[in-house]
């Protein structure tokens, strides 16, 4: 979605560099680990990358947060954070005690990211339809 | 708390639009302030008692 915000463009900007570096670095990594004879070093060095761009996001949105002029669009980014914080670790909560006993696959770590964008989004819908 | 905000800006026939340009932030924000759902800040509250030539308790109540 277009916008005429000088914060809000930036920082779609920077998610989609980081989107894209995600989606280039992970590429690269798999088949760089999976076909190469690399030292364990490198190959952790190398698994390490598409981390950094998911970081990438995270840190968008925080320079997103001291770049918006506009309090009340601040403010109800700052609320969409905390609901979406909460939304995913309360989703992860639930995953985790389920997986324990056994009854439900095992989450690599990094789907804490995932849950979190999950519900940063969720948390967005819902906030912009009650201030509607 | 209240505001005459929506009453001062029809009586300039300004849009939300017109008045969030003239106060420098968006159309959401003198919406969400009209409808009371957000109370603006005390400098943004005094942006907007400048632009109406009125003191801030002529435009914000606490009831």
């Amino acid at each position: 979605m277009r916008t005429r915000n000088p914060a809000e463009r930036r920082y779609q900007r920077r998610v989609i560099a980081a989107s894209l570096a995600y989606a280039g670095t992970l590429m690269g990594e798999e088949y760089l680990i999976r076909h190469m004879p690399l030292p364990d070093a490198v190959k952790f060095a190398l698994a390490l990358l598409p981390a950094l761009s998911i970081v990438a996001v995270f840190a968008a949105l925080g320079y997103y947060l001291i770049e918006e002029r506009d309090e009340y669009l601040r403010a109800r980014t700052i609320r969409q954070i905390l609901w979406g914080t909460g939304l995913s670790l309360s989703a992860l909560t639930f995953w985790g005690f389920p997986e324990d006993a056994g009854l439900l696959p095992h989450l690599p770590t990094y789907f804490a990211a995932v849950f979190w964008f999950a519900g940063f989004g969720i948390a967005g819908f819902l906030i912009k339809a009650l201030d509607r | 708390m209240k505001n005459r905000l929506k009453v001062l800006r029809a009586e300039r026939n300004w849009s939300q639009g017109d008045l969030a340009e003239r106060l420098e932030v968006s159309r959401q924000s003198v919406n969400a302030i009209e409808t009371g759902k957000y109370d603006p800040s005390l400098p943004l509250a005094f942006r907007i008692a400048r632009l109406f030539n009125l003191p801030i308790e002529a435009i914000f109540s606490e009831n």
